[in-house]
């Protein structure tokens, strides 16, 4: 008590009044006083999501699946390197898969019945005939543009770009894949092609890269709002499909990739959920106030 | 005069001389420590310890010569441009100030401020190096403007005077400067 | 020789002009304190005037105060304020928004040399964003001195660059003699970033000078109803709910006009606004207002309206309400402490809360229910006054200059038990290094070579007011010339 006598603009006589957190009133206390009621409007870890375990890895799933699209290009590219896969048979096969996928596509939409804008078949039909006759048109030029560039380099670029395209994905909100992870995963897919042997080559990879990269995710994304219970069927499908398929040409990727699909979808949440219990957020008066509502309607 | 030990702004020994040389004119002189040998010896030993080292591993005897002219020369640059003797500061009522400053080789440069250009004699302090020190120094005017300073001349800049030394040749210059 | 170069600087003629407030006074403990913040005029805002109006009461006080702070552009050096307050504006290089950059070490010779020739027995810091004021903190406990820190905004705990910052704050004040908050809300705030014992955290708010905020109602147009913003135009100052207010309200009330003054990258969204209802007449911007223009915009208005999303202690609307303004503001931070419940009305930080709460007060002003201009100026002048916050102040140096400073063992052991094994350890190690930097200096220039700086202010004061006295002749010259 002896430093509280020494404080505060009055000598403290005793705390016959309660003390009020507010500035403007001359109170009895001196001016270090900590009340009982000091931190009172603390509050502790407000508005925390608990997370369950096996819902987080139906979540990492997704993460898992896109791992694994990208093993199944890298596979396929292997095939076609060493001519095990000829180019017409993976052109038809990517048809085939692009008009079921499609067709899936616009059931679930119409099921959805989202009216904002329908895009019309033919228009569907046209962007498709424009990005095809564009890519084998300049299938050649691609083809010979990293002619002047080692190997080395070649494949050192498409893996840092195929991973930039795997840290960038937008896993939350997959619609459309945001423009780095697909531009990314794009010029990988330029450089690894142009080190096939012919140009249908080159145009048969690139069309299945737009397959892989930009479509499946957009389909993904509609299967995920619509049907989540084959979703995860699906997520699984995948994987195992990438897994395999990486194993028939290296088994030891096959086994590094899938120790990579466990941590990612088991180890990783699990992590997540044990973590969670440490997790100490401060919040206060003192907190910035943030606006939620939408204001800029004023505007527009 | 000279009863008062003065130090200059990094502790080592000055000495002030007034010299009163009529009410109206006196001058003040404050004089560094000469030349040390011990000091130039340590340099000259410097320089040619590395010489030497260079030498050991080049061997080209380029180096030593070199080294001498540069000991040598540097010397004589030296005490001709940087080491300061003494300088000193003539105030003469009505007529006005002459500032000079003398090097260790000899040579003596020489400024004169006439009265009617000076507006006053102040003690000001300023940031030098990594130090805040006080200093002398004279403020000029434009006779145009009587009112505003137009530029300022600092006096003892080498050999940088404590505040008590000051303190001193400013109250004589005042005094003088008040008379006229 | 330190005795006789006193006895020759200060001659008893010049001791006339700080006597008379000290012999008045029963001679209390004075105190030769020393004001370091990176923010100081020219730079205009909260921390430059609460540095300014303190260290003016505290000369009035008999204290001796100089503040120090880095060069603005051309003005460096050594200046003096209005009685003899002495300003050393420092060359040292700005980084980011007007702080310096810090290494911890090279401002030691500049601040030693400072408080060395000031023989400054207190340092005081202000502003947690002023990265000379910590740097100076450092400095002051190795050469022994007392520290006091005033913390003037309030920070969050949830993103990374607040992580490190209040990792910085609590290795700056674990071994900090005392902290000064400006408000409840931001002294828990304080005790929380930086794992403070509550004990050594006191509360002494802002204060504003009432006599420059008289209300004067005849500058009010009795046709409208104006209400009045005067804040920088930035995000954190919710400019983004004013643009959401400002056609909500336009379109109700007919006679209801904005006067909004301050500048800032949020400009851009009233000018939408206003170009969009076409509210040209009705919404005026005034741009950037000098501190002496304030009160001319605040009497023109009926209402003032603070949409701060978080505020330490709200200048603001006390000035608005000296003014004799009703005030509207936002429930955030220590707002709700500031002023009586009837004097204000406290919103959610929402456009509809606070255009419901604007409009109870507009419907007030129609009935004619509002208390007069010149009852809510005499109800606020006397809160908030600059005279209690150096009292106040004044306490704490007291209460510092009796507390030991910790010698370097146990400095560096409070570190390391405060700060965490990684920063703490770090931090240790400077405090070692800063200490052989100190050390290093101590015999390059030793203090007894140093001068000893004339007291301008203080219970020895040499200020005295006139052109022929030394002191202003040496503040004219500092004015021309100053060298680095």
């Amino acid at each position: 008590m002896s430093v509280v006598r020494v404080m505060g603009p009055d000598s403290a006589p005793g705390p016959a009044v309660p003390w009020r957190k507010v500035l403007w009133e001359r109170q009895p206390f001196p001016d270090n006083y900590v009340d009982q009621r000091f931190l009172e409007e603390l509050r502790r870890n407000e508005g925390i999501r608990q997370y369950r375990y096996w819902a987080v890895v139906k979540e990492a799933g997704f993460v898992g699946q896109q791992l694994s699209c990208v093993a199944i290009f890298i596979t396929l590219w292997l095939y076609m390197e060493q001519g095990l896969l000829s180019p017409e048979r993976l052109l038809l096969t990517s048809l085939v898969c692009a008009l079921l996928g499609y067709g899936l596509h616009q059931a679930l939409t119409s099921q959805m019945e989202s009216g904002c804008e329908l895009r019309t078949r033919l228009a569907d039909l046209q962007s498709a005939t424009i990005f095809l006759s564009f890519t084998f048109g300049f299938s050649p030029v691609l083809k010979t543009l990293t002619e002047s560039v080692s190997t080395d380099t070649v494949y050192a670029m498409s893996a840092v770009m195929l991973l930039a395209h795997l840290v960038s994905f937008p896993y939350a909100h997959p619609s459309t894949p945001g423009s780095l992870s697909l531009n990314a995963a794009l010029f990988a897919s330029v450089c690894l092609a142009s080190r096939l042997p012919g140009a249908l080559h080159t145009f048969a990879m690139l069309s299945c890269a737009l397959l892989v990269f930009a479509m499946w995710p957009c389909l993904l994304q509609r299967l995920r709002e619509n049907a989540p219970s084959q979703f995860t069927g699906l997520c699984v499908g995948v994987c195992i499909g990438g897994v395999g398929g990486l194993g028939s040409q290296s088994p030891g990727g096959a086994v590094l990739l899938a120790l990579a699909l466990g941590s990612v979808t088991l180890l990783c949440p699990l992590l997540l959920v044990m973590l969670q219990r440490h997790k100490d957020n401060i919040q206060g008066p003192w907190d910035e106030a943030e606006i939620h509502e939408d204001i800029s309607h004023f505007l527009h | 005069m000279e009863d008062e030990a003065f130090t200059d702004i990094n502790g080592k020994a000055i000495s002030l001389d007034c010299q009163s040389h009529s009410g109206l004119c006196r001058e003040f002189t404050v004089s560094s420590p000469k030349v040390s040998v011990g000091k130039v010896m340590v340099y000259t030993c410097c320089v040619w310890l590395l010489a030497y080292t260079v030498f050991f591993f080049t061997e080209n005897t380029a180096v030593l010569s070199s080294a001498i002219l540069i000991t040598l020369l540097g010397m004589m640059l030296h005490i001709h441009f940087v080491k300061v003797d003494h300088e000193s500061l003539l105030v003469i009522g009505s007529l006005g100030i002459q500032v000079s400053s003398s090097y260790a080789s000899g040579r003596e440069t020489t400024k004169f401020i006439e009265m009617s250009k000076i507006k006053d004699i102040v003690i000001n302090e300023a940031i030098y190096m990594h130090q805040i020190i006080y200093y002398l120094c004279v403020l000029l005017k434009d006779p145009s403007e009587p009112d505003a300073v137009s530029s300022v001349v600092p006096l003892f800049q080498s050999s940088k005077p404590r505040l008590n030394c000051l303190v001193k040749v400013y109250k004589s210059c005042q005094e003088i400067l008040s008379k006229c | 020789m330190g005795q006789r170069r006193r006895a020759v600087t200060n001659p008893s003629s010049r001791r006339v002009s700080g006597a008379p407030a000290d012999v008045a006074r029963v001679p209390s403990r004075k105190h030769n304190i020393c004001m370091v913040s990176d923010f100081f005029y020219p730079n205009m805002g909260g921390v430059e005037s609460h540095i300014y109006q303190l260290s003016q009461c505290l000369i009035e006080k008999g204290h001796k105060v100089v503040i120090v702070t880095h060069a603005y552009g051309r003005r460096k050096g050594v200046r003096y304020l209005t009685n003899g307050l002495k300003v050393y504006y420092l060359p040292l290089q700005v980084m980011y928004n007007q702080s310096t950059a810090t290494t911890c070490f090279h401002s030691l010779p500049l601040l030693r040399c400072v408080f060395v020739r000031e023989r400054i027995t207190v340092v005081h810091a202000h502003s947690s964003f002023s990265a000379m004021g910590h740097d100076a903190l450092f400095h002051a406990k190795t050469m022994g001195l007392n520290t006091v820190f005033t913390d003037h905004s309030l920070f969050g705990f949830a993103d990374v660059s607040s992580v490190l910052t209040n990792k910085l704050l609590t290795v700056s004040l674990c071994d900090t003699n005392h902290i000064v908050c400006v408000s409840y809300t931001s002294k828990e705030n304080t005790v929380l970033r930086a794992a403070l014992d509550p004990k050594i955290v006191s509360v002494i708010p802002n204060a504003v000078d009432p006599t420059d905020f008289t209300p004067d109602p005849s500058q009010r147009l009795d046709d409208r109803i104006t209400i009045v913003v005067i804040s920088r135009l930035v995000y954190r100052k919710g400019i983004d709910l004013l643009g959401g207010i400002i056609p909500e309200l336009c379109l109700k009330h007919p006679d209801l006009h904005f006067l909004i003054g301050g500048e800032g990258p949020k400009r851009i969204v009233l000018e939408e606004v206003r170009e969009k209802y076409q509210l040209h007449d009705r919404v005026r911007l005034l741009g950037a207002l000098e501190h002496k223009d304030v009160r001319g915009v605040l009497v023109q208005g009926h209402i003032f309206l603070n949409t701060s999303l978080t505020e330490a202690f709200c200048m603001a609307i006390v000035e608005g309400a000296s003014c004799g303004l009703q005030v509207v503001s936002t429930r955030v931070g220590g707002i709700p402490e500031v002023l009586p419940n009837d004097l204000i009305t406290l919103c959610e930080p929402t456009v509809r809360s606070l255009c419901a709460g604007l409009e109870a007060v507009i419907a007030q002003h129609r009935s004619g229910s509002v208390p007069s201009p010149a009852s809510v100026h005499a109800r606020v002048r006397s809160l908030y006054t600059w005279r209690n916050v150096a009292e106040r102040t004044e306490k704490v140096y007291d209460r510092v200059s009796g507390e030991e400073v910790l010698p370097l063992d146990r400095r560096l052991r409070r570190l390391r038990a405060y700060c965490g094994p990684v920063a703490g350890t770090i931090f240790a190690l400077f405090a070692v290094l800063d200490f052989l930097l100190l050390l290093f200096l101590q015999w390059l220039v030793p203090d007894r070579v140093m001068d000893v700086a004339m007291d301008a202010t203080g219970p020895h004061g040499l200020w005295r007011p006139g052109p022929s006295s030394k002191v202003s002749g040496t503040k004219r010259a500092a004015e021309k010339d100053s060298s680095s």
